[in-house]
């Protein structure tokens, strides 16, 4: 087994045993080794990026050396490369701000203060082992304290499940990802307190259906193919004869169903706005900018390595396009007329989903006569498919990375003012100029604006589009932005003038004010940063994915 | 004989990366500026001053290799599969870039001053340099998905600067120009998308992109829109009738980004990057054969008149000298549309010449709003004697923008003229003059009210009845105490102290006005240098 | 040998509905703990249609057997984590007079009831 296939498991495996061993372990070591594993996890990836960004070779494993279809088989291509950057890089961030500040992380019941001489806590800085589950909320009123220190196992099983996923070469590992992030996801959205459980559960009823769904989906593609291995699963479709076609179909449309469940695509989307703006602090980026791209990530590789295109796929592309169509143009107006900040940018990301499904148009049109051709340009279906492929992985990419730091930002804010209603918190940006910025970088991003990641992905995404004839698609992409913007300005230039009134104007806890370091804002801007700088790297995106492509 | 072929091969490799250096230039220092405390003023300004310098320095050792023996270094990057970011130095790049960097460091220092004792300092200043990169970016930009990408850039980053005050009012217009300028951006933006799948990326060429030309002479309809698409994104930078609306709304600005904004920066990135698209990527012939020259000549002409008569009723000085900009930067959209070699040198020519001309009236016109709080017109009684260099340098301005010689800008709308009567469209001379009597109209009046008028010691009541009126430099209050000190001291005199910082790059531009107008037959002089593009474009 | 086809796609045909009729429960009830049951509901359905489509090949396919377990052991999972909160929520519905109390100290809380209140 090579460095780089160890490095590979581990990218799995040692978040979930730092879960494992966290869960057992007071709150302050679970911080210490939640730091740890986030700065191992990068030194892992930086091996398997190698060989598949410069090398262009697909890594491959198969865990305790057990062959498909029964072993257990991660594989690593440069989709998965991408995604697992997304996830290494995000969660890093993420971890650093969690880690710093707290109190981002929750709020927890602690029993009340007879229980405890010492008197408030610090910013968890109690040390009780499990807090939440001694507190019983009905029969003993306890003290709402913010900061839950469940946060880290379940954020790392999280993370494994999310790396786990990305890596996975079989449908049953996929599965049981899925399954983890949706878990954890669901369980870190409770930790906002009694607020977020209602929007907890919600989010749990529609993880669970999703995921049926899947299962479904995945037991007609073993019925058919006898396999789990992606690859295998494709490579038998793809010769399989007449009459297998329409389970297959049915298998397509069931995972798709169930996936845009789980990433919230109109109309289903509803239950993502009370879990991703009452999530806490710190919980709210991981949703948006990881949690939702594991069904993006399935649904791409179920989509174009093991179901072959076909003209019977025409009804599903279609109305998965206004689907998406719908949510970019839906999603942005609904944003527009938010009044409190995390709720507008969560119905950015229901916006934001919309553009990654216009990718099911250009799937459908390249199968549906050739593509138009233009003077001089030579364009192929397969041409038009890889440069939707990366349009959409780039905007998913960019999403994530902007998306990460706006929440963090408004988490932030949130926090500290204890609202994040835009009027009340006119001309707070005064006081946190590298959160201010974040956010306008970030939202630079968000919009898709040059220079950005998502911009570039809308560039390859409208190139596509147009080679395909769906001009309709660049109006929605046009459309998208313009609204984007608006909501985006809307969302941020509060924060930079002073209120007129001075009566509204929020007044700052002076005992948080100390925990409102410079460190806390690092992360949002590094996030922010990235959103600018990966714009520069449409082109190695571009090579990256074609590692281990089907075409 | 390995020795002087050694270095060949670094300047030629040193060469690629200039216009990255000069872009990097920029950037650096927004990086260093953004994390600085406000309170460290003196590094700063060495910062920001010490980096203007060497930009300008660099521009000057670019000018003899690339205008006169045809050195073209290039830079590029891959960006997105299948094209590339390109930064290349040709002549008209070198041109606007002169410009830029040279005015960005009159107006850096000016902007030190103007700017002492007040809030944000390293979010301007940081803004500011982002703003030089945009600028500069553009200029050496060499195809038009670069071109796009900075010029989106540059929206982006002037929008903090159009806000910095921070109250209601600014926020309003910040957000007016952001509205205007963005939809352009995406109009572009589409033109350019558009445009590149049909005639893959589209290099910068004199006399046109070569995929272009072909799409121009086998789809003209398509053509034709994209023009009209690219063409009427960047018309709102350069605020053509009827765009123009985000313009005299930005007056709020500080003055330094007024000055800016008008001379250099947003208006004149979009005449530069008309200028692009007609000459660089669709070539003035094909341009001219799909019959979209005439309709945006006519436009221009519109604006120029339009603007003119505007600022005639406008009472207060920032807004006049704001229309005075809409009219004037439309005569480059006219010396292209003309068709002509001479015509399009003088349209260049004046992209240069309004720039000196009209940084120095706003530069003054924030000598005046700072000093002596004056805003209106009518409050401008006596100012020649009262401030007597600023307002030598207001009327050299003044004089400019009239077309009197012998300044620069009598020389671009000469030339201008010649170029009219050459042409196909001699009715434009018409416009010209008709454009200059009512400059004179709006300019001679002021500077009558300024140097024949007894000055009005007790205007201090009237001017802060207009400061909070106009309520855009309401940040001032402190220098209003300021300078209210200074009057009771200069009691005796009429003059009142003329603050060094802020005086002297207005000097320096006046006195450019005069001397580029002087100069202009010699080499390498701004007329020279857009004669010799202007042959370039016509082959 | 028409007779098991016919067998299976029995089973497949009642996993289907078990599993549709429970996602038009869980969609239309507003209690807390029917919706729980109905998603186990549709748990059934779909394991079901699993085991199903596992029979119907010529011998039993141990891949689906075990998709079938894991699936099991994920719906347990979930209804756990789904018992706990709807306890909590109805913890707090219990106790009107703290309830009132924290929608002072916390303003999302009545929000969130109208998001509830829309999908319903």
């Amino acid at each position: 087994m090579s460095l780089t296939q160890s490095a590979l498991g581990a990218l799995v495996l040692l978040p979930l045993l730092v879960a494992a061993v966290t869960a057992v372990l007071p709150h302050t070591p679970r911080r210490t080794l939640g730091v740890g594993t986030a700065l191992v996890l990068p030194v892992l990836l930086a091996p398997v990026l190698w060989s598949t960004a410069v090398d262009g070779d697909v890594v491959d494993l198969a865990l305790g050396g057990y062959e498909p279809p029964l072993g257990i088989r991660l594989r690593a291509d440069g989709l998965s490369a991408a995604f697992l950057t997304l996830s290494v890089v995000v969660g890093t961030a993420i971890t650093a701000y969690a880690a710093v500040l707290p109190h981002s992380t929750g709020r927890r019941i602690v029993s009340p203060p007879t229980m405890q001489p010492e008197g408030p806590a610090g910013p968890g800085g109690g040390a009780q082992p499990e807090p939440a589950e001694q507190a019983a909320p009905a029969d003993r009123p306890g003290v709402w304290r913010p900061g839950h220190p469940s946060f880290w196992p379940l954020w790392l099983a999280c993370w494994s499940g999310l790396n786990a996923v990305f890596l996975s070469g079989d449908l049953f590992n996929t599965y049981v990802g899925l399954e983890l992030v949706g878990m954890t996801a669901v369980a870190l959205v409770a930790l906002g307190g009694r607020s977020s459980w209602q929007a907890a559960l919600r989010y749990l009823f529609v993880a669970v259906l999703g995921s049926l769904l899947l299962l479904i989906g995945i037991g007609l593609l073993v019925s058919i193919t006898g396999t789990l291995d992606v690859l295998q699963a494709g490579a038998v479709l793809a010769d399989a004869p007449e009459e297998t076609r329409p389970a297959a179909v049915l298998a397509l449309c069931l995972i798709t169903v169930g996936m845009c469940l789980k990433v919230a695509l109109v109309p289903f989307h509803t239950w993502l706005i009370p879990a991703h703006a009452g999530a806490p602090s710190a919980v709210s980026p991981l949703l948006s900018a990881l949690v939702i791209k594991a069904p993006v990530f399935v649904l791409l590789r179920v989509w174009l390595w093991v179901v072959p295109a076909g003209e019977d796929l025409a009804v599903l592309t279609v109305v998965l396009s206004v689907m998406g169509a719908a949510a970019v143009v839906g999603g942005s107006v609904l944003a527009l007329r938010q009044t409190h900040l995390k709720p507008l940018i969560a119905y950015s990301t229901v916006a934001q989903v919309g553009y990654w499904f216009l990718f099911a148009a250009m799937v459908g049109g390249s199968s549906s006569g050739s593509p138009e051709g233009l003077p001089g340009v030579d364009i192929t279906e397969d041409d038009v498919v890889s440069s939707a492929l990366v349009g959409t992985v780039a905007m998913a990419l960019g999403h994530g990375l902007a998306k990460a730091a706006m929440f963090l930002a408004a988490g932030f804010l949130k926090d500290l003012y204890g609202t994040d209603e835009m009027d009340r918190l006119r001309g707070v940006g005064q006081h946190h100029p590298g959160l201010v910025m974040a956010m306008g970088l970030s939202a630079v991003g968000l919009a898709g604006l040059p220079i950005s990641l998502s911009f570039s992905g809308k560039w390859m995404l409208t190139t596509s589009a147009v080679a395909a004839g769906h001009y309709w698609a660049v109006v929605v992409i046009v459309i998208g932005t313009i609204l984007s913007a608006a909501y985006l300005v809307r969302a941020i230039a509060p924060l930079l003038v002073e209120s007129e009134d001075e009566g509204t104007a929020v007044e700052v806890p002076e005992w948080q004010l100390e925990h409102a370091s410079v460190l806390t804002q690092l992360p949002p801007l590094v996030l922010g940063l990235l959103t600018i700088v990966a714009g520069f790297g449409g082109a190695l995106l571009g090579d990256l994915l074609t590692v281990g492509a089907p075409w | 004989m390995v020795i002087p072929e050694l270095m060949e091969e670094v300047l030629e490799v040193s060469g690629r990366f200039v216009p990255l250096v000069m872009v990097l230039l920029s950037v650096t220092a927004a990086v260093l500026i953004f994390p600085l405390r406000e309170q460290s003023v003196r590094l700063r300004s060495t910062i920001n001053i010490g980096l203007a310098v060497i930009k300008v320095v660099l521009v000057a050792l670019l000018v003899p290799p690339v205008v006169v023996e045809g050195v073209r270094p290039e830079f590029s990057t891959p960006f997105l599969p299948g094209l590339d970011l390109v930064l290349r130095v040709d002549p008209l790049a070198l041109f606007f870039a002169g410009l830029s960097v040279l005015l960005w460091l009159l107006t850096t220092i000016y902007a030190v001053g103007y700017l002492e004792g007040k809030t944000h300092r390293s979010r301007f200043f940081g803004f500011f340099s982002l703003c030089v990169t945009a600028t500069v970016g553009l200029s050496f930009s060499g195809n038009l998905i670069t071109f796009l990408l900075f010029y989106e850039l540059l929206t982006l980053v002037t929008y903090p600067l159009v806000a910095h005050w921070g109250n209601p009012a600014s926020v309003r217009a910040a957000r007016l120009y952001l509205r205007y300028a963005l939809t352009g951006g995406l109009s572009v933006l589409v033109g350019v998308v558009w445009l590149t799948m049909h005639a893959g990326p589209v290099d910068f060429t004199e006399g046109g992109a070569e995929g272009v030309v072909e799409l121009a002479r086998q789809e003209p309809m398509q053509a034709t829109v994209i023009f009209v698409m690219l063409v009427g994104g960047l018309a709102v930078k350069t605020a053509i009738f009827p765009l123009h609306g985000w313009l005299p709304a930005a007056m709020v600005a500080p003055a330094p980004v007024s000055a800016l904004l008008h001379a250099v920066a947003v208006v004149k990135a979009g005449a530069f990057g008309i200028v692009r698209v007609i000459d660089d990527v669709y070539g003035v012939e094909a341009a001219d054969s799909l019959g979209v020259l005439s309709p945006l000549l006519v436009m221009a002409c519109v604006t120029v008149l339009f603007g003119s008569y505007v600022a005639l009723r406008q009472q207060d000085l920032k807004r006049r000298l704001a229309y005075s900009t809409v009219s004037q930067v439309s005569y480059i959209v006219i010396g292209i549309t003309l068709v002509d070699v001479i015509a399009t040198a003088g349209g260049l020519a004046h992209l240069v010449h309004q720039g000196i001309m009209k940084i120095t009236l706003f530069f003054c016109a924030g000598l005046f709003a700072e000093v002596l709080h004056v805003h209106q017109v009518s409050e401008m009684r006596g100012l020649g004697r009262r401030m007597p260099w600023t307002s030598a340098a207001f009327t050299v301005g003044a004089f400019g923008m009239i077309g009197l010689p012998p300044t620069a800008g009598f020389v671009s709308k000469w030339q201008l003229g010649q170029g009219a009567l050459a042409s196909e469209h001699p009715w434009v001379l018409l416009v010209l003059l008709a454009s200059t009597l009512l400059n004179a109209a709006y300019f001679l009046p002021v500077v009558y009210t300024m140097w024949f008028h007894a000055p009005e010691l007790d205007d201090e009541d009237g001017a802060d009845g207009a400061d909070a009126a106009d309520g855009a430099e309401s940040a001032d209050a402190a220098d209003g105490a300021d300078s209210a000190d200074d009057e009771a001291d200069d009691e005796a005199e009429v003059a009142v102290r003329e603050p060094k910082v802020l005086l002297i790059p207005t000097a320096v531009t006046a006195v450019l006005v005069v001397g580029v107008g002087l100069i202009a037959s010699l080499p390498l002089s701004p007329w020279e240098t857009a004669r010799i593009i202007a042959e370039g474009v016509f082959g | 040998m028409t007779e098991v086809v016919s067998t299976v796609q029995w089973y497949l045909i009642l996993g289907t509905v078990v599993g549709i009729a429970g996602t038009v429960r869980l969609m239309l009830t507003r209690d807390l703990m029917a919706r729980l049951v109905a998603m186990n509901v549709v748990g059934i359905g779909s394991l079901l249609v699993l085991l199903a489509l596992g029979a119907a090949a010529p011998e039993i396919d141990p891949v689906l057997s075990a998709l079938v377990i894991t699936g099991l052991v994920i719906t347990v999972a979930f209804t756990g984590v789904g018992a706990v909160l709807i306890r909590r929520i109805e913890g707090i519905e219990d106790t009107q007079e703290e309830a009132q109390e924290d929608a002072q100290e916390d303003p999302q809380e009545g929000r969130e009831d109208e998001d509830g209140g829309e999908r319903g």
